[in-house]
């Protein structure tokens, strides 16, 4: 019976009524749409995070640049100093480089205040300007030309050896805050052997390395006894007029 | 070798098509399967406007799930399995399938006199008159041929409350066909 029952009930169809199918269609279609607005809306997030990141990723690559440049930048005075050093040291090239250092140091505060001006940081870019200017205003008023020391003579080149030393001692302070003895020591040696450079260069001598330091030694010797000498004098002498003062 | 080349039915061209959205397809193959279905969701649900509601809810998944189908099997047969999902589902939903032990639940059955007594409409007030799960079982017995194994694992009952459910349904059945029978002959006489 059951068996019977199957077979008819298996078979049975009830028709649905006429607008099944619109109601159905029109659900289809709401589907749809909800699904591509879902698809446009995560198109849309998809989009907005790739550009945050790709931001981000340019942002800090930018960053990295800068960091680097910076320490590129640095050595800047540093190199600048040493150029200042060298035109002390050997007059006799300072005629023929100048021009071309000064175009160097000018390219170069050029790049650093770009770098500066990029990493938006202005106020080391100004920092870093007036640094430049006093090593600038530095080189220009201790230079020694060739001619200068034929002019002016061995005292006179001492002179400006001394406003020279002064003006490095200055220049450690501003950057270091002091001065160690070792860089003070360093210092005199240096410009004890230009010094005695520019001497040979004036009377045309042929020299070696060994003479010019016992020649340096000597004559940094002998201007320190000249110097105590004369302090010593002056002290006797005004502990002279003293003694004399008091007996009258 | 020589590989076989099965011809595409109409069916399979109209699922092919049905899958790019086409509503034209879509709209045939709903014209095709969507008596039996209304006639599958009729033995599961009494009114036949919520019948037609879980037939459209069914077909609304058959279209936006069609990727799923693998032709692994008859199509029909895939949306059955959906339209007694989904009736199952509503009645599980509206009146929480209750599996009644009771005996005097079926005792008490009134004997409703039917003048036609094996049409398949009769029969299907018969099965309506049912409670809901042991109509269930009983459908899915004895119309689609499942197992109790399978049953059971579809409406998360054990076997034994499958059998029992089922034994029932025949039971009340059997009293509702002899009474109206008796009733039958005793007019008939």
């Amino acid at each position: 019976m059951e068996h019977k029952y199957r077979n008819e009930l298996q078979h049975r169809t009830i028709e649905p009524s006429k607008d099944a199918w619109e109601k159905l269609a029109g659900r289809l279609t709401d589907f749809e749409k909800s699904k591509k607005q879902k698809k446009w809306t995560f198109l849309k997030y998809a989009a907005s995070i790739l550009i945050l990141i790709s931001v981000g990723i340019y942002f800090g690559q930018e960053n990295e640049q800068t960091s680097e440049k910076e320490i590129v930048a640095e050595p800047v005075i540093k190199v600048q100093e040493n150029k200042i050093q060298s035109i002390v040291e050997e007059p006799q090239n300072v005629i023929a480089t100048s021009e071309n250092e000064k175009s160097s140091v000018k390219s170069i505060q050029k790049k650093t205040i770009k770098n500066a001006i990029v990493n938006k940081q202005i106020h080391e870019a100004v920092a870093l300007v007036n640094e430049t200017n006093e090593a600038e205003k530095f080189q220009k008023s201790n230079s020694v030309t060739r001619a200068q020391v034929q002019f002016f003579g061995t005292d006179s080149l001492q002179q400006q050896k001394i406003e020279a030393l002064v003006a490095k001692v200055q220049i450690i302070k501003m950057e270091k805050g002091e001065v160690s003895d070792f860089e003070l020591d360093q210092l005199l040696e240096d410009a004890q052997k230009s010094l005695m450079a520019a001497q040979k260069v004036i009377h045309h001598k042929s020299f070696s390395g060994a003479d010019l330091l016992a020649e340096a030694e000597y004559d940094l010797d002998k201007d320190l006894k000249e110097r105590l000498f004369e302090a010593i004098v002056s002290t006797l002498k005004d502990t002279k007029n003293r003694f004399a003062n008091r007996d009258n | 070798m020589l590989k076989v080349i099965k011809p595409l039915d109409k069916d399979s061209q109209l699922i092919k098509e049905s899958l790019k959205n086409n509503r034209r397809a879509q709209q045939q193959l709903y014209e095709k399967y969507a008596p039996k279905m209304l006639g599958l969701c009729k033995y599961y649900i009494k009114d036949l406007q919520q019948a037609e509601e879980i037939m459209l809810n069914g077909f609304f998944k058959v279209f936006t799930k069609l990727a799923t189908f693998k032709n692994e099997g008859s199509f029909e047969g895939w949306i059955k399995r959906i339209m007694i999902w989904e009736s199952v589902s509503f009645l599980r939903k509206k009146s929480k399938l209750v599996y009644i032990d009771d005996m005097s639940y079926f005792e008490k059955i009134e004997e409703t006199p039917e003048e036609n007594l094996v049409s398949i409409e009769n029969i299907q007030n018969y099965i309506d008159e049912l409670p809901d799960a042991c109509k269930v079982v009983f459908n899915l017995y004895v119309i689609e041929e499942y197992k109790h194994s399978e049953i059971a694992a579809l409406l998360h009952i054990t076997e034994g409350t499958s059998k029992t459910q089922l034994f029932r349904a025949r039971k009340a059945l059997q009293k509702m066909l002899k009474t109206n029978k008796k009733h039958y002959h005793g007019t008939q006489v």
